[in-house]
Protein backbone atom coordinates (compact mmCIF):
# COMPACT_ATOMS: atom_id res chain seq x y z
CA UNK A 1 0.00 0.00 0.00
CA UNK A 2 2.72 2.34 0.98
CA UNK A 3 4.50 1.61 -2.28
CA UNK A 4 1.39 2.55 -4.15
CA UNK A 5 1.09 5.78 -2.19
CA UNK A 6 4.67 6.66 -3.06
CA UNK A 7 4.00 6.00 -6.71
CA UNK A 8 0.96 8.20 -6.47
CA UNK A 9 3.01 10.89 -4.84
CA UNK A 10 5.51 10.73 -7.67
CA UNK A 11 2.65 11.00 -10.11
CA UNK A 12 1.75 14.47 -8.93
CA UNK A 13 2.63 16.38 -12.09
CA UNK A 14 0.47 13.91 -13.93
CA UNK A 15 0.64 15.51 -17.33
CA UNK A 16 0.94 13.78 -20.63
CA UNK A 17 4.05 14.34 -22.73
CA UNK A 18 2.24 16.98 -24.77
CA UNK A 19 1.20 18.57 -21.51
CA UNK A 20 4.78 18.60 -20.24
CA UNK A 21 5.98 20.32 -23.38
CA UNK A 22 3.27 22.93 -22.94
CA UNK A 23 4.26 23.34 -19.31
CA UNK A 24 7.93 23.86 -20.15
CA UNK A 25 7.19 26.16 -23.09
CA UNK A 26 4.76 28.21 -21.00
CA UNK A 27 7.26 28.51 -18.16
CA UNK A 28 10.07 29.59 -20.47
CA UNK A 29 7.84 32.08 -22.25
CA UNK A 30 6.78 33.61 -18.95
CA UNK A 31 10.40 33.58 -17.71
CA UNK A 32 11.47 35.38 -20.90
CA UNK A 33 8.79 38.02 -20.44
CA UNK A 34 9.79 38.57 -16.82
CA UNK A 35 13.46 38.74 -17.86
CA UNK A 36 12.75 41.44 -20.46
CA UNK A 37 10.52 43.42 -18.09
CA UNK A 38 13.17 43.27 -15.37
CA UNK A 39 15.90 44.50 -17.72
CA UNK A 40 13.74 47.37 -18.96
CA UNK A 41 12.61 48.33 -15.46
CA UNK A 42 16.06 48.40 -13.84
CA UNK A 43 16.89 51.92 -15.15
CA UNK A 44 13.47 53.16 -13.96
CA UNK A 45 13.89 51.95 -10.40
CA UNK A 46 17.66 52.10 -9.95
CA UNK A 47 18.46 54.52 -7.14
CA UNK A 48 22.20 54.60 -7.53
CA UNK A 49 22.51 55.32 -11.23
CA UNK A 50 25.14 57.75 -12.48
CA UNK A 51 22.77 60.71 -12.52
CA UNK A 52 21.70 60.33 -8.89
CA UNK A 53 25.34 59.95 -7.87
CA UNK A 54 26.45 63.11 -9.66
CA UNK A 55 23.43 65.29 -8.90
CA UNK A 56 24.25 65.98 -5.21
CA UNK A 57 27.70 67.29 -6.18
CA UNK A 58 26.79 69.20 -9.35
CA UNK A 59 27.04 72.96 -8.96
CA UNK A 60 24.36 75.46 -9.96
CA UNK A 61 25.67 77.87 -12.61
CA UNK A 62 29.22 76.76 -11.90
CA UNK A 63 31.39 73.66 -11.89
CA UNK A 64 31.87 72.01 -8.51
CA UNK A 65 34.49 69.40 -7.78
CA UNK A 66 33.27 65.82 -7.50
CA UNK A 67 35.21 63.88 -4.87
CA UNK A 68 36.41 60.36 -5.71
CA UNK A 69 34.93 57.59 -3.60
CA UNK A 70 37.85 55.77 -2.00
CA UNK A 71 38.21 52.27 -0.64
CA UNK A 72 39.32 53.76 2.67
CA UNK A 73 35.84 55.19 3.13
CA UNK A 74 35.88 58.70 1.66
CA UNK A 75 32.49 59.54 0.21
CA UNK A 76 32.17 60.50 -3.42
CA UNK A 77 31.48 59.11 -6.84
CA UNK A 78 33.00 55.76 -7.80
CA UNK A 79 34.60 55.05 -11.15
CA UNK A 80 36.23 58.44 -11.72
CA UNK A 81 39.87 58.66 -12.73
CA UNK A 82 41.91 59.42 -9.59
CA UNK A 83 44.51 61.30 -11.65
CA UNK A 84 41.85 63.74 -12.80
CA UNK A 85 39.98 66.58 -11.17
CA UNK A 86 36.35 66.16 -12.18
CA UNK A 87 33.82 68.96 -12.01
CA UNK A 88 30.06 68.84 -12.53
CA UNK A 89 27.51 71.54 -13.28
CA UNK A 90 23.74 71.20 -13.50
CA UNK A 91 22.38 72.54 -16.80
CA UNK A 92 18.72 73.29 -17.46
CA UNK A 93 17.62 74.21 -20.95
CA UNK A 94 13.94 74.68 -20.05
CA UNK A 95 14.15 78.49 -20.01
CA UNK A 96 17.23 79.32 -22.03
CA UNK A 97 20.27 77.79 -23.71
CA UNK A 98 23.34 77.33 -21.55
CA UNK A 99 26.85 78.53 -22.12
CA UNK A 100 29.85 76.40 -21.13
CA UNK A 101 33.32 77.91 -21.37
CA UNK A 102 36.64 76.39 -20.38
CA UNK A 103 40.08 77.94 -20.71
CA UNK A 104 43.03 75.61 -20.15
CA UNK A 105 45.85 74.89 -22.55
CA UNK A 106 48.43 73.28 -20.31
CA UNK A 107 46.87 69.85 -19.89
CA UNK A 108 44.46 67.28 -21.25
CA UNK A 109 40.82 68.00 -20.46
CA UNK A 110 37.44 66.90 -21.70
CA UNK A 111 33.80 67.89 -21.43
CA UNK A 112 30.78 65.58 -21.51
CA UNK A 113 27.07 66.29 -21.33
CA UNK A 114 25.30 63.62 -19.33
CA UNK A 115 21.52 63.17 -19.38
CA UNK A 116 19.24 61.67 -16.71
CA UNK A 117 18.93 58.42 -18.67
CA UNK A 118 22.69 57.91 -18.41
CA UNK A 119 23.39 58.79 -22.03
CA UNK A 120 26.33 61.02 -22.88
CA UNK A 121 24.67 63.25 -25.46
CA UNK A 122 27.84 65.15 -26.36
CA UNK A 123 31.52 64.98 -25.55
CA UNK A 124 34.75 66.53 -26.73
CA UNK A 125 38.32 67.02 -25.56
CA UNK A 126 40.74 69.93 -25.57
CA UNK A 127 41.90 69.16 -29.12
CA UNK A 128 38.58 70.54 -30.36
CA UNK A 129 39.15 73.73 -28.39
CA UNK A 130 40.82 76.65 -30.09
CA UNK A 131 44.11 77.40 -28.30
CA UNK A 132 42.82 75.68 -25.21
CA UNK A 133 39.68 77.77 -25.10
CA UNK A 134 36.24 76.25 -25.47
CA UNK A 135 33.07 78.26 -25.98
CA UNK A 136 30.07 76.04 -26.14
CA UNK A 137 26.36 76.73 -26.34
CA UNK A 138 24.06 73.93 -25.24
CA UNK A 139 20.60 74.01 -26.79
CA UNK A 140 17.54 71.80 -27.06
CA UNK A 141 16.13 71.05 -30.55
CA UNK A 142 13.67 73.98 -30.44
CA UNK A 143 16.36 76.46 -29.45
CA UNK A 144 18.69 75.05 -32.08
CA UNK A 145 16.07 75.66 -34.79
CA UNK A 146 15.73 79.26 -33.61
CA UNK A 147 19.48 79.66 -33.54
CA UNK A 148 19.81 78.44 -37.13
CA UNK A 149 17.14 80.88 -38.33
CA UNK A 150 19.27 83.85 -37.35
CA UNK A 151 22.90 83.08 -38.08
CA UNK A 152 25.10 85.48 -36.25
CA UNK A 153 28.81 86.04 -36.71
CA UNK A 154 29.37 85.95 -32.97
CA UNK A 155 28.83 82.26 -32.56
CA UNK A 156 31.13 81.21 -35.37
CA UNK A 157 33.86 80.14 -32.99
CA UNK A 158 31.30 78.65 -30.67
CA UNK A 159 30.51 74.97 -30.59
CA UNK A 160 26.79 74.29 -30.55
CA UNK A 161 25.73 71.11 -28.79
CA UNK A 162 22.17 69.94 -29.17
CA UNK A 163 20.61 67.86 -26.44
CA UNK A 164 17.26 66.08 -26.66
CA UNK A 165 16.92 66.41 -22.89
CA UNK A 166 16.37 69.74 -21.10
CA UNK A 167 18.03 68.46 -17.98
CA UNK A 168 21.78 67.79 -18.13
CA UNK A 169 24.90 67.56 -16.05
CA UNK A 170 28.02 68.96 -17.68
CA UNK A 171 31.16 67.07 -16.64
CA UNK A 172 34.57 68.67 -16.91
CA UNK A 173 37.58 66.36 -16.48
CA UNK A 174 41.02 67.93 -16.05
CA UNK A 175 44.21 65.87 -15.98
CA UNK A 176 45.88 66.57 -12.66
CA UNK A 177 48.44 63.94 -11.70
CA UNK A 178 50.25 65.90 -8.97
CA UNK A 179 49.21 68.07 -5.99
CA UNK A 180 50.27 71.25 -7.80
CA UNK A 181 48.44 70.19 -10.95
CA UNK A 182 45.38 69.51 -8.77
CA UNK A 183 45.51 72.97 -7.27
CA UNK A 184 45.77 74.48 -10.77
CA UNK A 185 42.93 72.29 -12.00
CA UNK A 186 40.68 73.42 -9.17
CA UNK A 187 41.39 77.01 -10.17
CA UNK A 188 40.51 76.25 -13.80
CA UNK A 189 37.36 74.55 -12.56
CA UNK A 190 36.36 77.63 -10.58
CA UNK A 191 37.11 79.93 -13.54
CA UNK A 192 35.15 77.82 -16.00
CA UNK A 193 31.74 79.06 -16.99
CA UNK A 194 28.48 77.16 -16.92
CA UNK A 195 25.54 79.59 -16.96
CA UNK A 196 22.18 80.16 -18.66
CA UNK A 197 22.62 82.22 -21.84
CA UNK A 198 19.27 83.69 -22.88
CA UNK A 199 21.02 86.34 -24.99
CA UNK A 200 22.18 83.93 -27.71
CA UNK A 201 18.60 83.66 -28.97
CA UNK A 202 17.03 86.66 -30.71
CA UNK B 1 -6.37 21.13 -7.53
CA UNK B 2 -3.45 19.43 -9.20
CA UNK B 3 -3.53 21.73 -12.20
CA UNK B 4 -3.53 24.77 -9.89
CA UNK B 5 -0.46 23.41 -8.16
CA UNK B 6 1.28 22.79 -11.49
CA UNK B 7 0.39 26.27 -12.62
CA UNK B 8 1.83 27.75 -9.42
CA UNK B 9 5.04 25.73 -9.81
CA UNK B 10 5.28 26.94 -13.38
CA UNK B 11 4.78 30.59 -12.43
CA UNK B 12 7.22 30.38 -9.54
CA UNK B 13 9.96 28.82 -11.62
CA UNK B 14 9.30 31.33 -14.43
CA UNK B 15 9.66 34.26 -12.00
CA UNK B 16 12.81 32.73 -10.54
CA UNK B 17 14.32 31.97 -13.92
CA UNK B 18 13.42 35.37 -15.37
CA UNK B 19 14.83 37.40 -12.49
CA UNK B 20 17.92 35.21 -12.10
CA UNK B 21 18.80 35.47 -15.78
CA UNK B 22 18.19 39.24 -15.65
CA UNK B 23 20.52 39.54 -12.68
CA UNK B 24 23.18 37.50 -14.44
CA UNK B 25 22.98 39.83 -17.41
CA UNK B 26 23.35 43.11 -15.49
CA UNK B 27 25.77 42.16 -12.73
CA UNK B 28 29.01 44.05 -12.65
CA UNK B 29 31.07 43.64 -14.75
CA UNK B 30 28.43 42.72 -17.28
CA UNK B 31 28.99 39.85 -19.68
CA UNK B 32 26.90 41.47 -22.41
CA UNK B 33 27.98 43.99 -25.05
CA UNK B 34 31.58 43.47 -23.97
CA UNK B 35 34.81 43.53 -25.93
CA UNK B 36 37.51 41.27 -24.54
CA UNK B 37 41.22 41.73 -25.20
CA UNK B 38 43.20 39.20 -23.20
CA UNK B 39 42.60 39.99 -19.56
CA UNK B 40 40.92 43.29 -20.44
CA UNK B 41 37.26 44.10 -20.96
CA UNK B 42 35.68 47.22 -22.44
CA UNK B 43 32.15 48.46 -23.03
CA UNK B 44 32.49 50.98 -25.85
CA UNK B 45 28.72 51.29 -26.27
CA UNK B 46 28.11 52.14 -22.62
CA UNK B 47 26.53 55.55 -22.19
CA UNK B 48 25.94 56.08 -25.90
CA UNK B 49 22.57 56.35 -27.56
CA UNK B 50 23.33 53.01 -29.27
CA UNK B 51 23.58 51.24 -25.93
CA UNK B 52 21.30 48.22 -25.75
CA UNK B 53 18.81 47.75 -22.88
CA UNK B 54 21.28 45.47 -21.08
CA UNK B 55 24.02 48.10 -21.01
CA UNK B 56 21.53 50.67 -19.84
CA UNK B 57 20.34 48.40 -17.05
CA UNK B 58 23.91 47.64 -16.03
CA UNK B 59 24.95 51.29 -15.94
CA UNK B 60 21.83 52.22 -13.99
CA UNK B 61 22.63 49.51 -11.47
CA UNK B 62 26.33 50.15 -11.06
CA UNK B 63 26.15 53.94 -11.27
CA UNK B 64 29.28 53.93 -13.41
CA UNK B 65 29.84 57.09 -15.43
CA UNK B 66 31.47 56.05 -18.69
CA UNK B 67 33.74 58.23 -20.79
CA UNK B 68 32.08 59.84 -23.80
CA UNK B 69 33.13 58.93 -27.32
CA UNK B 70 34.98 62.25 -27.58
CA UNK B 71 36.78 61.66 -24.31
CA UNK B 72 38.18 58.16 -24.32
CA UNK B 73 37.71 54.51 -23.49
CA UNK B 74 37.91 52.58 -20.23
CA UNK B 75 39.35 49.07 -20.05
CA UNK B 76 39.03 46.89 -16.99
CA UNK B 77 40.97 43.83 -15.83
CA UNK B 78 39.77 41.68 -12.94
CA UNK B 79 42.11 38.77 -13.55
CA UNK B 80 45.66 38.18 -14.66
CA UNK B 81 46.46 36.51 -17.97
CA UNK B 82 45.96 33.06 -16.52
CA UNK B 83 42.45 33.98 -15.37
CA UNK B 84 43.25 34.18 -11.65
CA UNK B 85 41.70 37.12 -9.73
CA UNK B 86 44.15 39.93 -8.92
CA UNK B 87 45.18 39.98 -5.26
CA UNK B 88 47.70 41.61 -2.97
CA UNK B 89 49.51 38.37 -2.16
CA UNK B 90 50.96 38.29 -5.66
CA UNK B 91 53.16 40.66 -7.62
CA UNK B 92 52.16 41.39 -11.19
CA UNK B 93 53.85 42.86 -14.22
CA UNK B 94 51.82 44.77 -16.80
CA UNK B 95 53.95 44.46 -19.92
CA UNK B 96 53.56 45.63 -23.46
CA UNK B 97 51.94 48.55 -25.21
CA UNK B 98 48.62 50.32 -25.15
CA UNK B 99 46.50 51.33 -28.15
CA UNK B 100 47.24 54.80 -29.54
CA UNK B 101 46.05 57.51 -27.19
CA UNK B 102 47.25 61.02 -26.42
CA UNK B 103 47.15 60.24 -22.72
CA UNK B 104 46.34 57.21 -20.67
CA UNK B 105 46.22 56.34 -17.01
CA UNK B 106 46.34 53.07 -15.14
CA UNK B 107 44.72 52.89 -11.70
CA UNK B 108 43.74 50.33 -9.10
CA UNK B 109 40.21 50.24 -7.75
CA UNK B 110 38.15 47.95 -5.55
CA UNK B 111 35.21 45.83 -6.68
CA UNK B 112 32.87 48.85 -6.36
CA UNK B 113 35.05 51.10 -8.50
CA UNK B 114 36.38 53.08 -5.55
CA UNK B 115 39.87 54.55 -5.61
CA UNK B 116 42.61 52.73 -3.69
CA UNK B 117 45.01 55.04 -1.88
CA UNK B 118 48.44 54.51 -0.43
CA UNK B 119 50.70 56.71 1.67
CA UNK B 120 52.13 58.47 -1.39
CA UNK B 121 48.75 59.31 -2.90
CA UNK B 122 46.52 57.23 -5.10
CA UNK B 123 47.48 53.90 -6.61
CA UNK B 124 47.63 55.17 -10.16
CA UNK B 125 50.10 56.13 -12.88
CA UNK B 126 49.81 58.40 -15.89
CA UNK B 127 51.42 57.80 -19.28
CA UNK B 128 53.14 61.20 -18.95
CA UNK B 129 55.46 59.99 -16.16
CA UNK B 130 55.91 56.43 -17.38
CA UNK B 131 59.41 55.05 -17.98
CA UNK B 132 59.59 53.29 -21.32
CA UNK B 133 61.94 51.04 -23.22
CA UNK B 134 63.45 52.53 -26.42
CA UNK B 135 60.82 50.69 -28.51
CA UNK B 136 58.03 52.43 -26.59
CA UNK B 137 56.97 49.40 -24.59
CA UNK B 138 56.75 49.55 -20.83
CA UNK B 139 56.58 47.42 -17.73
CA UNK B 140 54.57 48.37 -14.64
CA UNK B 141 55.01 46.36 -11.46
CA UNK B 142 52.05 45.93 -9.10
CA UNK B 143 53.41 45.05 -5.70
CA UNK B 144 52.87 45.79 -2.03
CA UNK B 145 56.63 46.44 -1.68
CA UNK B 146 58.45 49.36 -3.32
CA UNK B 147 59.99 48.53 -6.69
CA UNK B 148 62.34 50.32 -9.02
CA UNK B 149 60.93 51.55 -12.31
CA UNK B 150 57.19 51.90 -12.87
CA UNK B 151 55.49 50.78 -9.68
CA UNK B 152 51.93 50.89 -8.39
CA UNK B 153 51.47 49.99 -4.75
CA UNK B 154 48.94 47.32 -3.81
CA UNK B 155 49.62 47.88 -0.12
CA UNK B 156 46.07 48.88 0.76
CA UNK B 157 44.22 46.47 -1.50
CA UNK B 158 43.67 42.86 -0.54
CA UNK B 159 41.83 42.44 -3.82
CA UNK B 160 41.75 44.91 -6.63
CA UNK B 161 41.09 45.42 -10.30
CA UNK B 162 43.10 47.42 -12.82
CA UNK B 163 41.54 50.17 -14.91
CA UNK B 164 43.22 51.63 -17.96
CA UNK B 165 41.66 54.79 -19.33
CA UNK B 166 42.69 55.84 -22.83
CA UNK B 167 42.07 59.51 -23.54
CA UNK B 168 41.66 61.02 -26.98
CA UNK B 169 42.05 57.64 -28.60
CA UNK B 170 41.17 56.15 -31.95
CA UNK B 171 40.53 52.87 -30.14
CA UNK B 172 36.79 53.48 -29.94
CA UNK B 173 36.03 53.05 -33.59
CA UNK B 174 34.59 49.64 -34.35
CA UNK B 175 37.27 48.39 -36.73
CA UNK B 176 40.09 49.42 -34.40
CA UNK B 177 38.57 47.61 -31.45
CA UNK B 178 39.01 44.17 -32.93
CA UNK B 179 42.71 44.69 -33.62
CA UNK B 180 43.71 46.43 -30.40
CA UNK B 181 46.80 45.40 -28.49
CA UNK B 182 46.66 45.60 -24.74
CA UNK B 183 49.50 44.82 -22.35
CA UNK B 184 49.74 41.42 -20.71
CA UNK B 185 49.18 41.03 -16.99
CA UNK B 186 51.75 38.45 -15.89
CA UNK B 187 51.71 37.02 -12.38
CA UNK B 188 55.10 36.93 -10.65
CA UNK B 189 55.71 35.17 -7.39
CA UNK B 190 53.02 35.00 -4.73
CA UNK B 191 53.59 35.33 -1.01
Amino acid sequence: MSGLALTRGWELPNIRFGGLATFVAGTLLLAGTIHICAILLVPVFAKEDGWSQLAPYAGENQFSEIPDASASGAKGVAGLDPLFVTGACRVSLADAPASVAVDANDRFWSVALYDPKGVIVFSLNDRTAIEGRLDMIVVNPVQNAELKKTPSTEIEETIVAESPSDDLIALLRLFAPSPTARADALKILADSECVPAPSVLP
Amino acid sequence: MRSVLILLIGIASAVGLGLWSAWLAVRSPAPIDTIELGAWQAWPNAGTAEADPYSRARLARTGEIPLGSGEGLTLLALNDDSGEPLRQACDYRIVGQTPPARLWTVALEDADGRVIEDAGGVSALGSDTLLRAPDGSFEIVLSARPQTGNWISTKNAARFRVVVRLYDTTARTGTELTTLFMPRIARDHCA
